[in-house]
């Protein structure tokens, strides 16, 4: 079309052109997105429209530069389509905002298959019926309706005279970022396309909040530039060497500082430059963890874009609200949030919010709310997705679980303790399996891989009235602030976020149960306690408890105390991936790196729970003759 | 390198080439040398608890932790205590690599094809043998050369099978 073939690169490509074309595809992708949802609610907004427009047209200059002839033609054929949009033929609204969601889509199954493999030719499934979707015979120039917002029609824009195909906008190959402006309200309306999907293409109604003018001039302002900083892409596996080697020079320096302190006492001006050497290294340490957090940008555009699918499927009317996107978190966590994150949408939308007409009868607005929001408190992040749906029947939840025989009968059950049972596995208390949600298969697994990422989830909820959940997950796996305690010659690393209080014991601080099992009485309840020597397998001298130290964890809702031999101090610690060595061993959780350089192992109190269970109630394999060398969990710190 | 191209490596071993020696007390076993990453000396192990009494522990190598498998107790050999000419060979498995201790290193030996022989030892029950694949003869010298995929990976299977999880 537009873009000049002739002087483009033979098949022989360089992989490395097609890697960045890819990239930045991708990004293309991602912005169109945001500003197709964003033109969901305001589907005259012109800036959003031109964004879309845009990036279709960059990925169609780079796919015929590249060879990519389905690409080329599906990004052609959205172009045209969208084109019609802009000179007003149709709107970018309910079945049309599905049709280019759905060419978003194709683009990026493109896009992460040139990723895998930057030789293959095939195609995404659907993809011819995509294309005819998009192609203008579809659209027979009467077929047209008007707008219709509020009862009134709007002025119909004088259509432009070209067909939108042969139009050429000379621009630059690469240029044209998509800029998508700081709209964070999706409003996902199913009723204006529940039954014409398919077959109507073009829009009998759009929604508008109301007070919105609809008239063309009305400023919206260009996007307002999120960042004034230029950012530049660096491969991330030099980032993480760099970051690493970082992380080791805070080490050597830790071992050196220990090393001349121990050898030459006091030297005044040695330990002044240690020191300022020290404060840089540090400032280098925190400026290469800043470079591992990004913004949540990326995981906010894919919530928004489920709770519009999700919407449509389950015809109820929800609207998204996010606030927080700028806020940042580790790279590695990034990944980890999502799949919790789906899943508690998936269920505010499914069990949470009721239909219309139920939320009439209980006096609330048709239209559902959900709203995520993410912030950071106290080195964590915090997600908080609350919806105001008809909220958590504990009622139900307690006879579901009389049911799978979770509780018994006769048991009574604080609210709060009702809500923890959401969390066993297979249980669910959908009335029936939707597409939805309610395979049974869920809370458990939110609540296993929220730990993994070290974090806590808690559900709040009001029936009739709404559930808030709340997820905290650490800012970043990579640093930790650890208790170093040591059990015979060994030194450990608890996690400072579990512990709750050390205490060295008095003479009847420790109770016993059939002379065996140990208790402290701590705040008013009983807790067992646990030797680590014990637990562990390591011979202590340490016999009387007395000597030794309890740690008091709390991991989820248990609480034990750990009996140590000692103190050895609380340290930020450099979190190292243990790689296989710690898989299917029981009560670790990953490995640091202590002050004088040595491996130190992370105790997982929730692990040591398990293992404790095992020692003393019995457990069919051998608690002390775990061999296996490997390494558990799948959220690799770094 | 994985483990199955280290397993390459030895089955490539009977055509010969450059071989690292080391010592268990008296007896000389070999490695190709292209499957070892470096060779460092002792450095603290961080001991994993409830792990076989082969798996030493842990090192921070430069910042990677490295697993050290103890290769004396591995083959059922009597143990010794470190001294200055005991190293650690780290074999080129996995991201991090493997290590494996060794009373010393010796050298790093050209050996043809026509010194390798298939091992004649039978399968025995004492631990030691399933891992010798070949034998070179090195001068007068008998050298065992290791498969170092059974050493490990082998090691790991066996855990794997003992708790009923697949590595």
């Amino acid at each position: 079309m537009d873009v000049d073939t002739r002087s483009s690169v033979d098949n022989e490509l360089d992989e490395d052109i097609l890697a960045e074309f890819v990239m930045e595809w991708s990004d293309h992708v991602q912005n169109a997105e945001a500003a197709l949802l964003d033109l969901e609610r305001d589907p005259l907004g012109h800036d959003e429209l031109d964004a879309v427009f845009r990036a279709f047209h960059s990925i169609k200059g780079g796919a015929a530069f590249l060879h990519q002839d389905d690409l080329r033609s599906l990004a052609h054929r959205a172009e045209g389509f969208l084109d019609r949009a802009r000179s007003q033929e149709i709107h970018i609204v309910g079945p049309n905002a599905t049709l280019a969601l759905r060419a978003l889509d194709a683009v990026r199954w493109f896009t992460d298959a040139l990723r895998e493999n930057p030789s293959r030719h095939d195609r995404p499934d659907g993809f011819e019926d995509l294309l005819a979707a998009l192609s203008p015979a579809n659209f027979a120039p009467g077929d047209r309706e008007e707008v219709v917002v509020d009862g009134e029609a709007a002025p119909p824009r004088k259509a432009r005279s070209d067909d939108g195909t042969a139009r050429s906008v000379k621009r630059d190959v690469v240029g044209g970022v998509g800029a998508a402006g700081g709209g964070n309200v999706v409003r996902g309306d199913p009723s204006s396309d529940t039954s014409t999907e398919a077959d109507s293409p073009t829009v009998s109604r759009a929604v508008a909040r109301p007070g919105k003018s609809l008239s063309h001039g009305v400023a919206k302002g260009p996007p307002a530039a999120k960042e004034s900083n230029p950012t530049i892409h660096v491969r991330a596996d030099r980032l993480d060497r760099l970051i690493n080697t970082i992380g080791e020079v805070v080490i050597t320096q830790s071992i050196i500082n220990q090393h001349i302190v121990r050898r030459n006492g006091v030297d005044p001006v040695l330990t002044g430059h240690l020191s300022s050497l020290g404060r840089l290294t540090r400032e280098l340490h925190d400026l290469s963890l800043s470079m591992r957090m990004v913004p949540l940008h990326n995981t906010f555009r894919k919530m928004a874009r489920l709770v519009r699918d999700l919407s449509r499927k389950s015809g109820k009317r929800v609207d998204f609200i996010a606030e927080g996107e700028d806020t940042e978190i580790d790279r590695t966590l990034v990944e980890h949030i999502d799949d919790p994150l789906i899943h508690m949408i998936r269920n505010a939308i499914d069990h949470g919010v009721e239909p219309a007409e139920e939320r009439r009868m209980a006096g609330k607005p048709e239209e559902g709310t959900v709203r995520l929001c993410a912030y950071h408190a106290d080195g964590y992040v915090v997600f908080e997705l609350e919806d105001d749906g008809r909220g958590i029947d504990h009622g139900r939840v307690l006879e579901k679980a009389r049911e799978l025989g979770l509780v018994d009968a006769r048991t009574t059950l604080s609210p709060a303790e009702t809500i923890r049972l959401l969390f066993a596995p297979g249980f669910s208390t959908a009335g029936e399996v939707t597409d939805v949600s309610g395979r049974g298969v869920g809370m458990d697994v939110v609540r296993n891989n929220v730990e993994l990422m070290h974090g806590s989830i808690d559900i709040d909820s009001h029936a009739g009235r709404g559930t808030c959940v709340q997820i905290r997950i650490p800012l970043t796996l990579a640093m930790m602030d650890g208790l170093i305690v040591k059990v015979g010659r060994e030194q450990f690393v608890i996690p400072t976020e579990s512990v709750e209080h050390v205490l060295r014991p008095g003479a009847n601080t420790v109770s016993t149960v059939h002379g065996r099992d140990e208790m402290i009485c701590f705040r008013g309840s009983y807790v067992p306690v646990y030797r680590l020597g014990k637990l562990l397998g390591i011979s202590t001298r340490q016999t009387d408890a007395t000597q030794g130290l309890l740690v008091v964890v709390s991991p989820g809702r248990d609480r034990c105390a750990l009996l140590a031999d000692g103190l050895v101090g609380k340290r930020q610690l450099v979190v190292k991936s243990p790689g296989e060595a710690l898989r299917g061993v029981d009560g670790f959780s990953g490995v640091a790196i202590l002050d004088d350089g040595r491996v130190g192992i992370i105790l997982d109190p929730s692990g040591l729970l398990r293992l404790a269970d095992y020692r003393f109630n019995g457990s069919p394999d051998d608690v002390a003759g775990n061999p296996g060398m490997e390494m558990r969990g799948k959220v690799d710190a770094r | 390198m994985t483990p199955s191209s280290i397993r390459a490596a030895f089955e490539g071993i009977f055509s010969g080439g450059k071989i690292l020696t080391f010592h268990l007390g008296r007896e000389r076993y070999g490695l190709p040398i292209l499957s070892v990453r470096e060779i460092v000396g002792m450095i603290p192990i961080t001991h994993v608890p409830r792990t076989p009494a082969y798996l030493l522990g842990m090192v921070n190598l430069r910042g990677a932790v490295v697993p050290v498998v103890d290769t004396r107790r591995r083959f059922g050999m009597p143990a010794r205590d470190a001294d200055e000419k005991t190293c650690i060979v780290v074999l080129d498995i996995g991201d991090s690599g493997v290590g494996i201790v060794v009373d010393r290193v010796t050298d790093v030996t050209d050996i043809a094809a026509d010194q390798i022989e298939a091992v004649p030892v039978p399968e025995s029950t004492d631990g030691r043998t399933q891992f010798v694949v070949a034998i070179a003869h090195d001068g007068d010298d008998m050298l065992m050369l290791l498969d170092m995929d059974e050493v490990i990976t082998g090691a790991r299977r066996e855990a794997a099978s003992c708790t009923g999880e697949n590595g």
